[in-house]
């Protein structure tokens, strides 16, 4: 991490991605830990892998990394499967299942802006860091001259998630 | 910032809210018979495979004797404690049947809950409007608070319906307006509410030798929650002189030291050959030492005691000796008995003994008639025959609903006249009328292993081979919540009780799984049978319950006490029945997780449905159609209504009625909707928004010439629906 990407992930979107977060894990480390339990007790194994996709959407999200959305993208998707396969079109059945993750699901993707916006940061600041290409000069001046505001402004960093 | 966070809020809680849509508040009425006494049966195993109708040394009389002449003959004698004349019983007299009158709780003697009227049809039902509400003035006070469940369906005769209110209250209303004809109040103090202040209807009898003009000529008798049989005139509500002391008869008389609230009575009598027929309720769970469990059979005009049936000690036949009592803590019966006026047999669906989930200490006659249907011949007060659906229960599965008369097709294209039984388990037999031996298979399952009590009990039960409407067993995928985490809880839960199917045996080192639970299967409301076009229709719970006995030293600690021990009112709240029961003098107390419901969110541990209404071939025990009964529009987590109009199969209380014009009416679920459905296809074709929770049994009757349908929207504290005084009218528009 440099400072750049630091200060990349300061912004109200970025806090709200950090709440998101803190949800997940409310809700991740009992379900990990249940499904520990009930898996020793000769149940569903199922949960284990749901905690820990949530624990690790959540330590992604705060990194402000966009692998914090493909964890959780397989999450949701091995959940769907699983729901579809202990209980098929039984809708009832379906709603703690599949409501709640879904909810997430669409959270988490709108945390999209603020985590590519982080990640493209994170490469500037990287390609600063190691080496000036003349590619990476070139990127970095066309950004600049886009940007005519300070570069690192949280303000132009943040997308419209707010 | 504080948008997004505040999005993220209302979108969690969007996502609580959504999945928490559809729980049904579970409450489970009460007519769950007791916890306490436990009438153990004596072994077990079951010999035959043909089921067990035993004689019980009475020789079954085709036709009963007679009485010699229209007035009581037995109550010459005054010594109080003598035998009771076995003589009074009257000649057959022939019932009135049910179309234009609704004149018996199940509507004909038959009990068939079938009205052969006509006018209302799938085609004309969408225009029912409301055409009178009649209110009791009977809603609880700051006594009463949280205890009422009436349960009322009302009698149609002549002119008039005749219905009674959650204490009791009796009233006759004009069947065409709705207008009061005139009311009695009994006056029941409410310390005599035992489960719940319910009345679930009236008997009505005519004098057959009186002129119409002399007093009390017909008259409606009802048993009340402080244990009277009351009779008061049908035409002005006046008390009965003729009958017992001024119009009432004490029925704790025998029973021993008068606890208010622990023996009451909630169902009309069944009167046959001019014989009342009561039992009562004993409040589940107290303990084993408990009011008994005697059936005591009263003359309809004079109100003297004809006979009573003790089965622990059956040289009584009429008041025990001076200074006994009828025996304690035996099974006894709470629901509506039957009567056949034919064959002079009364047939009572029996419960179980004081203590529901111990047997050690039940006697054999307990273990023998516990959970049993019995028939006895009500001009001798003697069991003609008996047929156990239950040996040695242990999960307070007693038989609440009302068995049903009917012809059963046999096999040479003939009938046989039988007796149709649902009970809590969900199986229903089909028994010989006149010898209780089954006309369809009973078949033996094996019961699972364990439980405390170990071999003593029984290794078999006998399940019906015609038809049950118990559904697969519990899985773990069948748990249930709101989001994956309380899911999640409920799938633990279930993998740390003992289960083992059907007939799980009671637990105390940790919780059982009790599915069906004591709601049932089919409970007090009872099924209706379509005899024109041999069709049964049986709504049913769906829901388990999540147990476990609590051993006594855990039981003192937590100061459970039996209710002749209590102190204050206080202390005997409004809880589920089961929560907590002391079962005094067994070695365990019992606590009851009616419906399983997680903590928190209130919700079932298991999925929808939680009931449901299925129509089933009479001949050959065939489901038609089956389907979820009631929507999600009451129901959600934490007790917040979700407005859903979404089938989703509530827990349900009450029974339906089947008519000629091909409809099914029933209130029944806790979404509050009196519905019509399509006999033929189960398809909800008309319903209507109660004023209060309709957990009652509906009529149908004919009134110059309009059909009228008629619901009492009560309410019921277990069910946890909004209580009301209500009884409502509907019918088509006047052309």
């Amino acid at each position: 991490m440099t400072d750049h990407s630091n200060s990349a992930r300061r912004g109200a979107g970025y806090w709200a991605a950090v709440v998101l977060a803190i949800v997940l894990v409310l809700f991740g480390l009992p379900i990990l830990g249940g499904g520990v339990y009930l898996a020793w007790l000769g149940g569903s194994w199922y949960y284990i892998f749901a905690g820990l996709g949530l624990l690790a959407t959540a330590w992604f999200l705060v990194r402000a990394s966009m692998l914090a959305v493909w964890i959780y993208l397989l999450t949701f998707v091995f959940t769907v499967v699983w729901a579809f396969w202990e209980k098929g079109l039984d809708w009832w059945a379906q709603v703690p299942r599949l409501v709640a993750p879904t909810v997430i699901l669409v959270l988490v993707l709108a945390t999209i802006p603020v985590l590519r916006r982080a990640s493209n940061s994170q490469a500037r600041s990287r390609d600063a860091d190691h080496g000036k290409s003349h590619q990476a000069t070139e990127s970095r001046q066309h950004t600049e001259s886009r940007r005519p505001t300070k570069p690192h402004s949280t303000k132009t960093l943040l997308p419209t998630a707010s | 910032m504080t948008r997004d966070l505040s999005r993220t809020g209302v979108a969690a809680t969007l996502a609580a809210a959504l999945s928490l849509s559809v729980c049904p508040p579970f409450a489970f009425a009460q007519d769950i018979q007791p916890a306490a006494s436990d009438n153990t049966p004596a072994s077990g195993a079951d010999p035959s495979g043909e089921g067990e109708a035993v004689e019980t040394g009475e020789t079954p009389q085709g036709v009963a004797t007679p009485a010699p002449d229209a007035t009581p003959a037995a109550e010459a004698d005054d010594a109080p404690d003598a035998n009771a004349n076995t003589e009074v019983a009257r000649a057959p007299a022939t019932p009135r049947e049910v179309g234009t009158d609704w004149p018996f709780w199940g509507g004909g003697p038959n009990a068939t809950r079938f009205s052969p009227l006509d006018q209302i049809t799938p085609d004309n039902v969408d225009q029912l409007e409301k055409v009178w509400t009649y209110r009791t003035g009977d809603m609880p006070t700051e006594k009463t608070e949280g205890k009422y469940s009436p349960e009322g369906t009302p009698l149609k005769i002549g002119d008039a319906l005749y219905l009674c209110s959650a204490m009791n209250v009796l009233s006759s209303v004009d069947a065409r307006t709705g207008e009061e004809i005139w009311r009695y109040d009994p006056e029941v103090a409410p310390e005599a509410i035992p489960y719940g202040a319910s009345c679930r209807g009236v008997a009505y009898y005519e004098l057959p030798d009186a002129s119409e003009d002399q007093a009390c000529a017909t008259r409606i008798i009802e048993g009340t929650l402080d244990a009277r049989l009351i009779a008061v005139d049908a035409k002005t509500g006046e008390p009965c002189a003729d009958f017992g002391d001024n119009g009432q008869v004490d029925l704790w008389q025998g029973i021993g030291k008068k606890v208010p609230g622990w023996y009451a009575v909630t169902a009309p009598p069944a009167i046959v050959r001019g014989i009342a027929v009561t039992g009562a309720q004993v409040k589940d769970g107290q303990a084993e030492d408990a009011p008994s469990g005697v059936i005591r059979g009263y003359d309809a005009v004079t109100g003297e005691l004809a006979w009573a049936w003790d089965l622990g000690d059956p040289d009584i036949t009429g008041l025990p000796p001076e200074g006994e009592t009828y025996t304690r803590g035996t099974p006894n019966m709470w629901t509506q008995a039957t009567g056949d006026e034919e064959l002079g047999y009364v047939y009572l669906p029996m419960g179980n003994s004081s203590v529901d989930y111990y047997g050690g200490n039940r006697s054999e006659a307990e273990n023998e008639y516990a959970t049993s249907l019995v028939a006895i011949d009500v001009t001798t007060g003697k069991p003609v025959w008996h047929f156990q659906t239950v040996r040695y229960d242990v999960w307070d599965y007693d038989l609440g609903s009302q068995a049903t008369l009917i012809d059963f097709p046999n096999e040479d294209g003939g009938t046989t006249p039988a007796i149709l039984l649902p009970s809590k388990q969900g199986d229903i037999y089909i028994l010989d009328r006149e010898t209780g031996e089954p006309l369809v298979p009973i078949e033996e399952i094996e019961t699972p292993e364990g439980g405390v009590e170990g071999d003593a009990y029984a290794e078999t039960q006998p399940i019906s081979g015609y038809h049950t409407l118990r559904k697969d067993d519990l899985t773990e995928a069948d748990m249930w919540g709101v989001t994956p985490l309380d899911q999640l809880f409920c799938r633990i839960a279930f993998r740390e009780a003992a289960y083992e199917g059907i007939y799980t045996h009671p637990t105390a080192d940790r919780r059982w799984i009790q599915y069906p639970g004591y709601n049932g299967g089919s409970d007090w409301g009872s099924v209706a049978v379509d005899t024109e076009n041999g069709i049964i229709v049986a709504n049913y719970n769906d829901v388990p319950n999540y147990n476990r006995l609590i051993p006594r030293e855990e039981a003192d600690e937590r100061n459970l006490k039996p209710i002749n021990e209590k102190q204050s009112e206080s202390e005997s709240g409004s809880k589920a029945e089961g929560e907590g029961d002391p079962q005094a003098g067994a070695p365990y107390a019992i606590d009851v997780n009616a419906g399983w419901r997680a903590p928190f969110t209130g919700i079932p541990c298991k999925q929808p449905p939680l009931g449901g209404i299925r129509a089933i071939d009479l001949k050959t025990g065939e489901t038609l159609w089956d389907r979820p009964l009631g929507t999600a529009r009451r129901n959600g987590p934490f007790g917040i209504p979700s407005f859903l109009p979404l089938s989703i199969g509530t827990p349900n209380n009450g029974g339906s009625v089947v008519t000629r014009g091909g409809l099914v009416f029933i209130a029944a679920a806790t979404d509050n909707l009196i519905r019509a459905i399509d006999l033929k296809t189960g398809e909800t074709l008309w319903s209507d928004v109660l004023p209060a929770g309709g957990q009652a049994n509906p009529i149908v009757y004919e009134q110059d010439g309009r059909e009228y349908l008629v619901i009492q929207a009560g309410g019921h504290h277990f069910m946890e629906t909004p209580v009301g005084d209500y009884y409502i009218a509907y019918a088509l528009p006047e052309n």
